[in-house]
């Protein structure tokens, strides 16, 4: 190293005082603004009642006035601004994460108890027949919709409903005796409905409280239209129970899974088929202890999809880091010979492929690959399913990772190559081995000590490559429901589905899966990794 | 093994006893290296390139030794060549034709040998291009716009605020230092993608009391991105930063620098190697990100363009034409930064800086 950096940076020090002042009124506006920013959010997570985000923020300013005030704790005024953000968005998720595989959140067990009441008494609600129909309109605001409706005594007047009240709407837009519009809101119709699946749904799944004290509720029958419903449960707020007005059934809280049940249901059952009847939907999230977990190896109809997607992932995420690194080991070699002209063209091109967008080339890779009019079967001459057969989906997925792959290994290996010593091969040479046996022998081992580190990270990026999986096959084909998982499917698009794929989101058995991820892939690369420290140790 | 290293399989870091007595034949600088190893492997290339000594310079060669040295190597790596080519021509073609499919950017009737005439461009029209711009459902621009935001901005933030962290890691001493680089390494192994679920809920929480911020927003999406990145990053650094000589910033201490002048000027100026390093992958991973990108912008006009331009060649609709136009335009800002940050590599090494 030359003494030439410390000389540069001694020369502008001479300015240091006034510096340090400008440095110092700099430092005070910054953290100034900081303050203002975290007393503002404090007061805004105070006001929605959001107690983890007020304490979050509360200490964070007392962190950062704290260390960039002080004289000393020096480190701690470079780890701070990083920790902020490590802990709110990657330590929080993960522990959160881990904390949920331990309960059965998901679909119809999202809201907190004390809000399933309300959800149940408009889930369970039934047309009244022969009930008058109201004129209404849904309007939307920030994504959240609103049944906007002309009031049946007066249609002068409009109230708004939600699902949990309906209130008097002020400065409503009238147009031929009906409401039609309400400021600050945005009027939805049958087109725009169509347009947002999204919006639609909760527009059909919005229930009005109107005259809840008799289960009366109001239900949009159309985009115009709302008729009565009445509940079939009646909810007795001093026992907490429900009853159906039918047939008597007594539902009381049940803690052990998250639900309103009758005495007969069969808690090991969970909600299958077998307690139809048993239970009101929605629930609400309860702790499940390790049953997500187990249920990965007990449960035959998980089991039967986990363990095949459990080894395809090892199988891809091991076939790509090798094909990938002995072809780009192998061009390394060709492109070795320094005499070979024309290598600065030839490396242009191979690289290219590294730095286009995964997107862009897992995408065009589809195109080309499919069956009736991708390029590939029009120069074969027959229509080959290589997406959608099993065996060839998988065989595709690998040879398209190793064009997107190869150009790395191709730029580490040579890195790599050219950091072998050329005597150590020379003296191979002379003494009188093969090209292929010095290669082997010498050149090779000292090549893995520096690589095998990058094959390991290969190795724990490709276990969970979501986007090449996700953007070529989708996980597919499917032989069954998705839900089920396909042919294709790493464990990671497999969760991702469970979580956010289909109509049923299995939140919770989906964080269990991923720590299942966490513990594998961490484990394999503090494995590698050790195995890689042995290597440097022969080197030694 | 020194007290200061972590567990046993870190297996990175075997001598993390004194880092200023470390040399670049250390194999803890190429472990460091190695991880991201793709482009300090390409400053290795160019300055063999540049430098390499004239071999024996071959006169003339028969044709048998050319074809046995030589020519095999020239055939091998044209046949690599036409398999690295052959996508990026397809999709060139399929976005100068103006119909937009794939039967007709190679129609049916050309089969076998002749298919393959389909990778030179039969017509060259460039209305795939300006119908993408002109889609206020898919606005490609918006696409364009958010991606390139949240890669640039996110990678600069990452490397400055994981750059000061390695700093602190691996110059001064702190109690909680030991616990702390082993959270670091576990952290860094739990990629963001299995946490997806709880950063959807804390998405739509923060939506509720800030929605510049939460779900649906460029913005929220940014921040979970650089949370996301600092943790490989900082250990990354973490590795290349013990390889710098500590003699270094004492001497510079000796003269009277401050810690701000240490870092910034010095460090930060020593290892721009690795903040190159650290920037291009960074970048690349955003601007790839599919998964949590789709989750928290589900909002076609207001989305990234790994979610966006998915959605024209998924479904019943397929414009391929689009896509391809679309794609086309993508590659450019990726294929800018590579070979910007790849000439700035080399530069940086050339003159000396790490390798004195």
């Amino acid at each position: 190293m030359s003494v030439q950096a410390p000389e540069k940076a001694k020369a502008p020090m001479v300015a240091q005082p006034s510096g340090k002042f400008s440095a110092w009124v700099v430092k005070l506006i910054i953290l100034g603004v900081i303050d203002v920013l975290g007393i503002w959010a404090i007061a805004q997570s105070l006001a929605a009642e959001w107690w983890l985000a007020v304490v979050f923020f509360a200490v964070v300013l007392v962190l950062v006035n704290v260390t960039y005030f002080r004289r000393g704790g020096l480190p701690f005024k470079y780890l701070l601004p990083g920790l902020i953000f490590l802990v709110a968005f990657q330590l929080y998720p993960a522990g959160y994460t881990f904390g949920a595989s331990f309960t059965n959140y998901g679909t119809g067990h999202v809201l907190p108890q004390e809000r399933v009441v309300g959800a149940i008494i408009a889930q369970s609600s039934r047309p009244v027949e022969g009930s008058p129909s109201y004129n209404v309109v849904p309007v939307e605001k920030g994504g959240d919709v609103f049944m906007l409706i002309t009031d049946p005594d007066d249609p002068t007047k409009a109230l708004l409903g939600s699902s949990e009240e309906l209130v008097p709407a002020e400065n409503a837009e009238f147009s031929g005796g009906k409401a039609v519009g309400l400021e600050g809101y945005t009027t939805l119709n049958l087109g725009s409905l169509a347009g947002n699946p999204d919006l639609d749904q909760a527009w059909q799944e919005l229930t009005v409280p109107f005259e809840p004290e008799d289960g009366i509720y109001l239900k949009p029958q159309s985009p115009t239209r709302a008729s009565e419903a009445r509940s079939t449960v009646v909810y007795d707020a001093d026992a907490d129970t429900f009853t159906n007005s039918e047939t008597g059934q007594v539902f009381s809280p049940n803690g052990d899974v998250g639900l309103y049940t009758t005495e007969a249901f069969d808690n090991d059952a969970g909600e299958a088929r077998a307690n139809q009847g048993e239970f009101l939907t929605p629930g609400w999230p309860v702790f499940v202890g390790v049953d997500n977990y187990t249920r990965i190896l007990t449960d035959p109809g998980v089991r039967a999809n986990f363990i095949p997607i459990l080894l395809w992932s090892f199988a891809f995420a091991i076939g790509t880091v090798l094909m990938q690194f002995v072809f780009g080991l192998l061009i390394a070699i060709v492109m070795q010979d320094k005499r070979m002209k024309g290598q600065k063209v030839y490396r242009l091109i191979l690289i290219l492929p590294y730095a286009l967008p995964i997107f862009m080339t897992a995408l065009v890779w589809k195109g080309m690959l499919n069956t009736d009019f991708g390029i590939i079967n029009q120069i074969i001459g027959s229509p080959v399913p290589w997406l959608t057969d099993g065996t060839l989906a998988k065989l595709s997925l690998l040879v398209v990772n190793l064009w997107i792959g190869y150009s790395y290994m191709l730029l580490v290996v040579t890195g790599a190559l050219t950091a072998v010593p050329g005597d150590l091969k020379e003296a191979a040479f002379v003494d009188g081995a093969s090209a292929f046996r010095a290669f082997r022998t010498v050149v090779l081992p000292l090549l893995m000590v520096s690589v095998s580190p990058l094959l390991i990270a290969s190795f724990a990026f490709n276990f969970n490559n979501f986007t090449l999986v996700e953007l070529l096959t989708g996980g597919g084909p499917f032989p069954g429901s998705p839900i089920e998982g396909g042919q294709t499917d790493l464990l990671i698009t497999y969760t991702y589905r469970l979580a956010f794929g289909t109509s049923q989101q299995l939140l919770g058995f989906a964080s269990a899966i991923s720590m299942v991820i966490f513990i594998i892939v961490a484990g394999i690369s503090a494995y590698g990794f050790r195995l890689t420290k042995k290597l440097e140790e022969i080197k030694a | 093994m020194s007290n200061d290293n972590g567990p046993e399989f870190l297996g990175k870091n075997p001598d993390g006893s004194n880092p200023g007595s470390r040399t670049n034949n250390d194999p803890d600088l190429q472990l460091a290296v190695n991880r991201e190893g793709q482009v300090l492997a390409m400053e290795e290339l160019a300055e063999t390139e540049g430098s390499k000594a004239p071999t024996r310079s071959a006169p003339k060669m028969s044709f048998g030794r050319w074809a046995t040295q030589l020519g095999w190597r020239h055939a091998v790596a044209i046949i690599a060549v036409l398999f690295a080519l052959f996508p990026i021509l397809y999709i060139i073609n399929v976005a100068l034709n103006p119909v937009g499919s794939l039967s007709a950017s190679c129609p049916p009737s050309k089969t076998g040998i002749s298919a393959l005439t389909c990778l030179a461009p039969s017509t060259v029209d460039f209305s795939n291009f300006t119908a993408i711009f002109n889609d206020p459902l898919k606005p490609f621009g918006t696409w364009f716009a958010n991606t390139l935001t949240l890669a640039l901005v996110v990678s600069f933030l990452s490397t400055l605020m994981s750059a000061a962290g390695a700093f602190a890691f691996s110059r001064l001493r702190f109690k909680g230092r030991r616990p702390g680089l082993l959270a670091l390494v576990l952290l860094q192994m739990f990629p963001q993608i299995l946490a997806i679920t709880a950063i959807f809920i804390l998405m739509t929480s923060i939506k509720e009391v800030f929605p510049l911020f939460g779900l649906g927003s460029v913005w929220g999406l940014l921040l979970i991105y650089l949370g996301g990145s600092l943790g490989v990053n900082t250990y990354l650094m973490k590795g290349f930063f013990d390889t710098i000589p500590v003699e270094i910033d004492e001497s510079a201490k000796i003269d009277g620098a401050s810690h701000v002048r240490i870092f910034f000027g010095l460090v930060l100026r020593l290892a721009l190697p690795v903040l190159v390093v650290v920037f291009f992958v960074t970048f690349t991973f955003i601007f790839n990100e599919l998964a949590i990108a789709r989750v928290l912008l589900p909002d076609l006009r207001d989305t990234t363009l790994a979610v966006g331009l998915n959605t024209y060649v998924s479904g019943n609709l397929q414009e391929w034409g689009k896509f391809a136009a679309g794609a086309l335009i993508s590659a450019i800002p990726m294929l800018l930064v590579f070979g910007i940050t790849q000439k700035y590599l080399v530069t940086g090494l050339t003159s000396g800086a790490v390798k004195g």
